[in-house]
């Protein structure tokens, strides 16, 4: 609870708003409204029709793209504003970015140990990216505003902004990038033995070598898995927030949709969360020798 | 602020959200090899026209293979997390000499 008077009538203000917002809903716009058209739901992410036209894009503008240069936008812009007058005494944005990343390091630093330094500004980018898109995407605006388009006799909108996570491409491209660090900090700690984990015909016994083949052979295989798990984990959660908030709205308007609302929000942190923990697992597993672990 | 900060430092939260990975990935690693095991032989039978048999073999190999990938990863990755007392006392003796 706030403690100053000014706070608590803030408070009491926003609630009595957000009440008011749902009784003034109901009246204005009825539980249900018979005129009000289900949105179509598209799993792919739908395109901006551009009047000029886009190297590799064409005329089409995936409705993810704004979204996501609008993250990028948010994160750089706070970055460097936070960070251009570094004093000792922090000014009240300064210690606002100082304790994000504080906080973080020290979360981090748990599992990583002495290796935080090294993977710390990937994983950060990871979770803070992930985490301002998750959160973005729930802002009015979104998958709300947009143009009417003619799609097979019927009317479509087609929203300017969509989640940036709710693309399959954003994720498989965070996720390409997630393992393809995993191999860039395997080789650069190990050297080339780390690529004796894939490949290896070595072995005490002469019965354990194809043994050995077979499960470098797993250890290739699962790389690819991971790939596709990390950005189908993330494109299905947030995707299927989307829709579960559409339907919401769609159901009972303002009511039905508030609860669901704090659960996105969770569900963003925590996304971003495992995406980022599982990257730092993943790390963390390449840069530690094989021989190492009691000749396993 | 630093009540929160003290939150999140605690031990507790941490190993939640490493379980919680743990958890997600194992679920997905059992479940998409066998997926994509039917899709490739789905897509090879539709190239050389031998539908179902490509598709069958490929499904088997991709049901055994997700819980032995899942096991392998589990294992690993909880002796990364949580080592053996042995390599813990070893190290701490390493440390102190």
């Amino acid at each position: 609870m706030p403690k100053t008077t000014a706070g608590r009538l803030g408070c009491v203000g926003l609630i009595v708003v957000m009440l008011g917002g749902c009784v003034g809903g109901l009246l204005l716009g009825g539980i249900v409204n018979e005129n009000a058209e289900m949105p179509a739901i598209s799993l792919a992410a739908e395109k901006l029709q551009l009047p000029f036209e886009l190297p590799l894009l064409g005329h089409g503008l995936p409705n993810t793209f704004p979204a996501t240069w609008l993250t990028m936008l948010i994160l750089i812009v706070l970055a460097v504003v936070g960070t251009r007058k570094m004093e000792m005494v922090p000014g009240r944005l300064q210690n606002f970015v100082e304790t994000l990343v504080e906080t973080f390091y020290g979360f981090i630093e748990g599992v990583a140990g002495d290796k935080t330094r090294m993977f710390f500004p990937l994983i950060a980018t990871f979770f803070f990216f992930i985490l301002v898109a998750n959160w973005m995407g729930l802002l009015p605006g979104f998958g709300s505003i947009g143009v009417w388009e003619e799609h097979h006799g019927h009317a479509v909108l087609v929203p300017f902004l969509r989640a940036a996570n709710a693309d399959l491409n954003t994720t498989i491209a965070l996720a390409i990038v997630s393992v393809a660090a995993t191999q860039y900090f395997g080789l650069r700690t190990q050297g080339l033995k780390y690529l004796r984990k894939f490949f290896t015909v070595r072995g005490k016994a002469i019965y354990e070598r194809p043994i050995n083949l077979f499960v470098g052979a797993l250890e290739l295989i699962s790389e690819f898995i991971k790939i596709v798990s990390f950005s189908f984990r993330l494109f299905g959660n947030i995707f299927a927030g989307e829709v579960l908030l559409i339907v919401m709205a769609f159901l009972a308007a303002f009511i039905a949709s508030l609860p669901f609302m704090g659960l996105e929000l969770f569900v963003g942190l925590v996304q971003a969360l495992i995406f980022s923990m599982l990257s730092l697992v993943f790390f963390m597993m390449a840069t530690v020798s094989h021989d190492e672990h009691g000749g396993h | 602020m630093q009540k929160w900060r003290n939150l999140v430092k605690q031990q507790d939260v941490r190993d939640m959200s490493y379980g919680c990975a743990l958890a997600s990935q194992v679920g997905l690693v059992i479940a998409l090899p066998t997926l994509i095991g039917l899709s490739v032989g789905y897509w090879l039978d539709m190239r050389l026209d031998t539908l179902p048999w490509i598709a069958l073999a490929l499904t088997a190999v991709g049901a055994v293979l997700g819980p032995v990938i899942a096991y392998r990863w589990v294992t690993t990755a909880m002796r990364h997390r949580f080592p053996p007392r042995e390599q813990v006392e070893q190290a701490e003796e390493g440390n102190q000499d």
